[in-house]
């Protein structure tokens, strides 16, 4: 019976230990998380983007900030904890594919063609089949955000396509064309690294078991 | 030329010619067409057909201006004063298949093209070795070219003191884009790439007289000199200045959006997006 307590009480304090220690993790990573959005935001902004084009990353900062809020930055494995940072292969870029081209880069100039417009020159049928197999070739599923999804169109389609529409609706360039890719996680994962290893560790620990202790 | 260019140019030389040479390919027996538009007075020229796909004409690519380095010293020394220029990696020959005498012609690498002054000389064959794989410095010159691939981007440097006194630790972050035309190939160039990097390095070349090819796709210096082991390709080193060591060497693949990777038929027009890597690491120079 001793025994069975010893080993309770050991698991008690491990379960204590991992609350404590994810207790701090936990609110340090909430400054982290901010430079990331930052990043996001101040790198993106930095492309030119089209009026009505619907690869704006301000239309899917909602939905990265939540991704980020939800993304497993704290993992445990047997007694070892360890926080790290997203990256290109292990975050969930659902939702939001043209974000994750401008992070992994495209080549070739590409438009911009939503499903809903595309539907409606397959109805007037003035679309040669060999131009709407090209088109279908390239598709970004983007509904969560906008509301239809997305064709990406090579350029020459594109300005063929553009002669059937008027004026207002004609397709825009997708802003991302022809980039070797914009790096939006490494500037919050060295901000947080340093974080981790700052004096704010240190005092947050003291602070906590004082706070545990009493 | 400046730090950073010595760096890239010297990648890039030992990438084509060192790393990736097992993607050398040859051809033999192809007919030159005589050009007559690029034909200059009494300064003929010929060229191969563009049938291969990807053509050796295409960025990045070209005739084989070296012959196999293996054992061979690629750095200056009193005894060596750099690398001719290749003699067994491509014959000509007349139309009866006699081989003519490479003091008859100049090879333009680039544009894989035979010039002749010479009167009564007519190239009409051509067995060469060609770099199958593209090697370009800048992203947007990869949509002109056809895969495979591999794209170098020199992006971000830190530099830091390594010892007391003077002295520059150089970390330059370096990012090779490579495009493959199905993920086999893919797969085989970023696992060759890798292994030509880790635990690896390269020397640092000045290049005082200039690259390995002048701008007119002539070996350095053979403009009016036909004969090849007067001109040699300078690999005097950077002085003061460690080999280029690369470290931190990660490769991963790009996935695409789903619907870019339904079959090669399927993206026929977006190929060169559909079978993406890229090879990541640090040069570390230290310089006195």
């Amino acid at each position: 019976m001793g025994f069975t307590n010893e080993a309770e009480a050991v698991r008690s304090i491990t379960r204590d230990t991992r609350l404590f220690v994810t207790d701090i993790l936990q609110e340090l990573l909430a400054e982290g998380k901010s430079v990331y959005v930052e990043a996001y935001t101040e790198l993106l902004s930095e492309v030119e983007i089209p009026e009505r084009s619907l690869s704006d990353p301000f239309l899917y900062l909602e939905l990265f900030t939540s991704k980020i809020e939800q993304y497993p930055f704290i993992s445990v494995e047997g007694s070892t904890m360890s926080v790290s940072g997203p990256t290109v292969d292990l975050f969930d870029w659902s939702g939001m594919p043209p974000i994750y081209l401008a992070v992994v880069g495209l080549v070739g100039i590409y438009y911009e063609l939503p499903e809903t417009l595309f539907s409606d020159l397959l109805n007037r049928g003035t679309l040669p089949r060999e131009v709407t197999a090209i088109i279908e070739e390239f598709m970004l599923d983007t509904s969560e955000v906008i509301g239809t999804n997305l064709f990406l169109v090579p350029e020459k389609e594109a300005l063929l396509i553009n002669t059937q529409l008027s004026s207002d609706n004609k397709l825009v360039i997708f802003p991302f064309s022809d980039n070797s890719g914009i790096d939006i996680f490494t500037e919050g994962n060295t901000r947080l690294k340093s974080i981790i290893n700052s004096d704010k560790v240190t005092g947050l620990l003291k602070s906590k078991l004082e706070r545990y202790s009493t | 030329m400046n730090r950073l260019r010595q760096e890239d140019s010297s990648l890039y030389l030992y990438l084509k010619d060192i790393v990736l040479s097992d993607f050398i390919e040859k051809q033999e027996w192809v007919p030159l067409t005589y050009n007559e538009a690029l034909t200059i007075g009494t300064t003929r020229v010929y060229e191969i057909d563009d049938y291969f796909d990807p053509s050796p004409k295409t960025r990045g690519r070209g005739f084989v201006y070296f012959d196999d380095l293996t054992n061979e010293c690629l750095v200056n020394t009193t005894t060596y004063s750099g690398t001719a220029e290749q003699s067994n990696r491509i014959k000509v020959y007349t139309a009866s298949g006699t081989e003519i005498s490479d003091l008859s012609y100049v090879i333009d690498y680039v544009d894989c093209r035979v010039i002749t002054d010479q009167v009564g000389v007519v190239p009409s064959y051509i067995d060469y070795h060609w770099y199958y794989i593209s090697v370009l410095d800048e992203w947007g010159a990869v949509k002109t070219t056809p895969p495979p691939a591999v794209v170098i981007d020199l992006n971000s440097s830190v530099k830091t003191g390594f010892q007391l006194g003077h002295g520059i630790k150089s970390i330059r972050k370096c990012i090779l884009h490579v495009f493959g035309s199905d993920p086999a190939e893919r797969n085989d160039i970023v696992e060759l790439l890798h292994n030509g990097l880790y635990l690896r390095s390269c020397p640092l070349y000045t290049f005082d007289k200039g690259v390995v090819l002048d701008s007119d796709g002539l070996f350095n210096g053979r403009k009016g000199n036909m004969d090849k082991s007067e001109v040699l390709f300078d690999r005097t080193t950077v002085s003061g200045v460690s080999r280029m060591q690369f470290e931190n060497i990660e490769s991963r693949n790009i996935r695409m959006p789903d619907t870019m990777n339904r079959g090669i038929t399927d993206v026929m027009l977006s190929s060169i997006n559909a079978y993406r890597a890229t090879v990541t690491f640090d040069i570390i120079t230290y310089s006195e």
